[in-house]
């Protein structure tokens, strides 16, 4: 279920944005233009050093859950040009180079909504309470998002608002997850039984054709060649879906409060290993290195959640 | 055709490329440089201009015995060495076509100035920052009659005294007399003894009753030592021997090759296999390239202060046993190498670093005998210069010999940041370091005696490359001002990095000895950038298309 990772839930959301514009003080407005309009308004957070210290709030940040979101809108495919063929083949089908090709076109524009937060298995109960803390903590810029899109009129609480992410659902199939910090053992796909299955239905089929001399065995055996080969995608199908392991148990787990606490400690850290240097240097002696590290610990906290944190959607220098 | 044919072997067009761009002067008997700027109102005075100067303009042409060429036909060194490029908008004022115009890369279009976040250098339009900038840089608007539009480098031999020989004034006077007739002016506004010109030179140093040219900077270092070597820069026989410790490392151990000419020369392949991109027509931009030139203020005080405050700390806690091995060795691990020029990676200790010194005190005798050397003296000096620059980082992945954040490594990691560093019989090459490199120009200005921050010295850095942004702002925004690419986060180079309050820099212990690693904390702004700009370097077929008015890109 690539939808769930290693702790982590990945969700996609393909909302469609409506076409009819938006009359408003006598002017008409593109509702793809106003989304766009409303995402440039929500300010990204304190993520570099240059917008350090603006002030400025992005709203997944009032929780604690979402590693990363992302929103844009996905204004249709792209036109690649005119699809080439063979210009011998297409003489000899008939083909016309001067009749235009269709120009495929999404029906409406999307709203794409990606997010990688906290979850405990993956299952619905997931992603709807998930739907509830947005719902809860940012609501008004959801709203001003997602008014745009088809049917979401008719969201007006947190349950609305789960069924209708649940409705733009499409499964993620290539979740990116960031906090492994080791290789953890992946589930592998054994491909030796296929192929050895492969083999002996092929040598099955050729030595029966030849004891029987006809050609009947043969065309089973393609056929069973061909099961087995279904049997093969099926197999590399399920294994796709089985969702990736999570941090071995000594590991931390790489839950959003673990990792913000994870990167305060290593930065105070290295501020008590700076401190540290200049009184193991200086006269002062192992009991004032000892006295130091015990306040280090009383400050940091370092082994629980509990205590000093880096506040989520800022960086710290 | 085939991919399996041997390559057709052709010389570059020397004659046609900027001498500059193929030769550091000052290693071939220029130690003294001035560097002059124009501006152009008028663009019929600045095409006579150009063509005035064009005839003097110094090419990459060998000079018989001094590049090791035993034909009688070189031509002889020139008094003074002439060239010339120009700032985007000092093409735009000698009235290029349109199309010619547009097609150069935007960040030569936006010149240095603009480009100050990705250099990190201060912002110029923030009242709340002094511009600490020389006068003549200050100019926002680049079509007034104070901007920089062009740049004319003089390159002068020196006396037995140490003073810049006459041809140098003469060709300065011959230079100041073109703009005569008005359309060019020389512009004004350096901080230095004469606000009329930059000046440069290598430091000095007494050798008996003659004052001789020294390889060091102002902080002590000896500089220019490792500088790329690419095709067709060497006569055919030294290309293999200067390719090693300057050029690539080959995949799969194959060794040391020179790097493709078009990651310096526009025109030729590069690295990537393709021609790096440039403006219409191609016979103006063939044989050309770019140059960022910037004047880097030093805080000599600052830098001696902080060393010997780390030195201490450092001594303290074992590092060394003598205050001079403490210094030293923080010097040392801040650049990648000794001040002798010595590499962490050929002497990893304080006392391996003097003993290898006490090998090669030959050197400097062999370096002032010039082109007078017995085949054996040369050979010594060459195995001396590999011995500085033939290294590589593999085996040293954590950076207990060389930091990993140094100076060296970050500007040029070589095999460092290959993938399969540190695995298990890994053979490692320099394949994500090939398109980053720079050819280093340039040499000190100012006062050598002061140790102190505010006196007026420093380098005049030139960097030459085919992209300015692929390469030069590159390395300047990745790897100085960035340590990403080495695991060390914000944290920027130690010697010329932009400093953020805390800013620091880890000397790594070593896993083997059980070595506690060392941090140099509350790192203060040793280099500051006085300004300079963006200019390209022009073949002389695209100088006598500038001066005939016939740049053609139809």
């Amino acid at each position: 279920m690539p939808n769930f990772d290693a702790g982590h839930y990945f969700l996609t959301v393909l909302a469609p944005i409506r076409t009819d514009p938006l009359l408003r003080d006598g002017q008409s407005h593109s509702r793809r233009h106003l989304v766009k309009e409303a995402l440039s308004a929500i300010p990204t957070g304190e993520r570099t050093v240059a917008s350090q210290g603006a002030g400025q709030d992005n709203p997944f940040a009032r929780a604690t859950r979402t590693h990363f979101a992302r929103l844009f809108v996905l204004d249709d495919v792209v036109f690649n040009g005119r699809a080439s063929g063979d210009s011998l083949l297409d003489r000899i089908g008939g083909v016309d180079p001067l009749v235009p090709q269709d120009v495929d076109r999404l029906s409406t524009p999307f709203l794409i909504f990606c997010a990688d937060f906290d979850a405990a298995n993956g299952a619905d109960s997931d992603l709807r309470s998930y739907a509830e803390e947005l719902w809860s903590t940012m609501r008004p810029e959801i709203t001003e998002v997602f008014q745009h899109c088809y049917a979401f009129n008719a969201v007006k609480g947190p349950d609305a608002f789960y069924d209708y992410l649940k409705k733009c659902q499409v499964e993620t199939t290539m979740p990116f997850n960031d906090y492994w910090s080791e290789m953890p053992v992946l589930h592998g796909f054994d491909v030796k039984p296929y192929l050895a299955g492969a083999g002996g239905v092929l040598a099955l089929a050729v030595i029966a054709a030849l004891v029987m001399w006809e050609g009947w065995p043969l065309l089973a055996g393609l056929a069973g060649l061909v099961l087995v080969v279904a049997l093969g995608i099926r197999g590399v199908m399920a294994a796709a879906r089985k969702p990736l392991p999570a941090s071995p148990a000594s590991a931390p787990q790489p839950d959003l409060p673990t990792v913000l606490k994870s990167l305060f400690v290593q930065r105070a850290f290295t501020a008590f290993a700076i401190q540290a240097q200049a009184l193991r240097a200086g006269p002062a002696g192992d009991q004032a290195l000892h006295d130091s590290f015990g306040a280090f610990l009383a400050a940091t906290q370092p082994l629980g959640p509990g205590g000093p944190t880096q506040p989520p959607g800022v960086i710290g220098v | 055709m085939n991919g399996k044919s041997p390559s057709m072997h052709r010389e570059l067009d020397l004659a046609d490329i900027q001498g500059n761009i193929v030769r550091p002067y000052g290693r071939f008997g220029f130690p003294v440089t001035r560097h002059l700027f124009f501006n152009i109102a008028d663009p019929g005075a600045g095409r006579r201009f150009v063509e005035q100067v064009r005839h003097v303009v110094t090419t990459s042409v060998r000079w018989g015995a001094i590049d090791g060429e035993a034909d009688p036909n070189a031509p002889p060194r020139p008094e003074v060495c002439v060239n010339i490029g120009f700032t985007f908008y000092g093409l735009y004022a000698l009235a290029l076509p349109t199309r010619t115009l547009r097609a150069f890369p935007e960040e030569f279009i936006d010149g240095m100035a603009k480009r100050w976040s990705i250099l990190g250098d201060p912002d110029p339009s923030d009242p709340a920052k002094p511009d600490r900038r020389d006068e003549i840089w200050r100019d926002a608007d680049s079509l007034s009659h104070h901007a920089v539009h062009a740049w004319v480098s003089l390159n002068a031999k020196t006396n037995a005294d140490g003073t810049p020989a006459a041809a140098l004034e003469e060709r300065t006077h011959w230079l100041m007399g073109l703009t005569s007739e008005g359309g060019v002016t020389l512009l004004e506004g350096h901080a230095g003894p004469n606000r009329a010109f930059q000046d440069s030179s290598a430091i000095m140093a007494r050798d008996g009753d003659a004052m001789l040219p020294t390889a060091k900077e102002h902080f002590g270092f000896t500089d220019g030592i490792s500088d790329p070597a690419f095709a067709g820069q060497y006569v055919p026989a030294m290309e293999p021997v200067e390719a090693v410790g300057g050029g690539k490392i080959k995949p799969a151990g194959k060794g040391w090759g020179s790097i493709a000419t078009g990651e310096f020369i526009l025109g030729h392949a590069s690295e990537a296999q393709e021609y790096p991109p440039s403006a219409a027509p191609w016979s103006f931009t063939r044989n050309g390239t770019f140059m960022a030139y910037r004047k880097l203020h030093q805080n000599v005080g600052s830098f001696l202060a902080y060393a010997d405050a780390q030195a201490e700390l450092f001594r303290g806690l074992g590092g060394a046993d003598t205050p001079e091995a403490a210094r030293e060795t923080v010097m040392a691990k801040m650049v990648g190498r000794w001040r002798s020029g010595i590499p962490l990676a050929a002497a990893a200790t304080y006392a391996e670093a003097q003993a290898m010194a006490a090998q090669w005190t030959d050197v400097p005798g062999l370096q002032r005998k010039g082109p007078n050397r017995t085949p054996a003296e040369s050979k010594r000096l060459a195995d001396f210069e590999a011995m500085l620059t033939d290294f590589r980082y593999a085996g040293d992945e954590h950076g207990a010999t060389c930091p990993v954040a140094a100076h060296i490594r970050r500007v040029n990691p070589r095999d460092a940041l290959d993938p399969t560093s540190g695995t298990d019989g890994a053979v490692t090459d320099s394949a994500l370091t090939n398109r980053r490199r720079i050819m280093r120009r340039g040499a000190p200005y100012g006062d050598n005696a002061a140790k102190d921050d505010g006196s007026e010295h420093g380098v005049i850095f030139m960097a030459i490359c085919s992209s300015l942004f692929r390469q030069f702002e590159f390395v300047q925004q990745q790897w100085v001002q960035y340590g990403a690419s080495f695991n060390v986060g914000n944290d920027t180079d130690p010697l010329c990095g932009l400093r953020r309050p805390g800013a620091k820099f880890v000397i790594p212990g070593d896993p083997a000895t059980g070595k506690a690693p060392f941090i140099c904390a509350d790192i203060p702004q040793f280099v500051e950038a006085r300004g300079g700009d963006y200019f390209f370097l022009p073949s002389l077929t695209a100088l006598r298309q500038i001066a005939e008015g016939s740049v053609d890109p139809t």
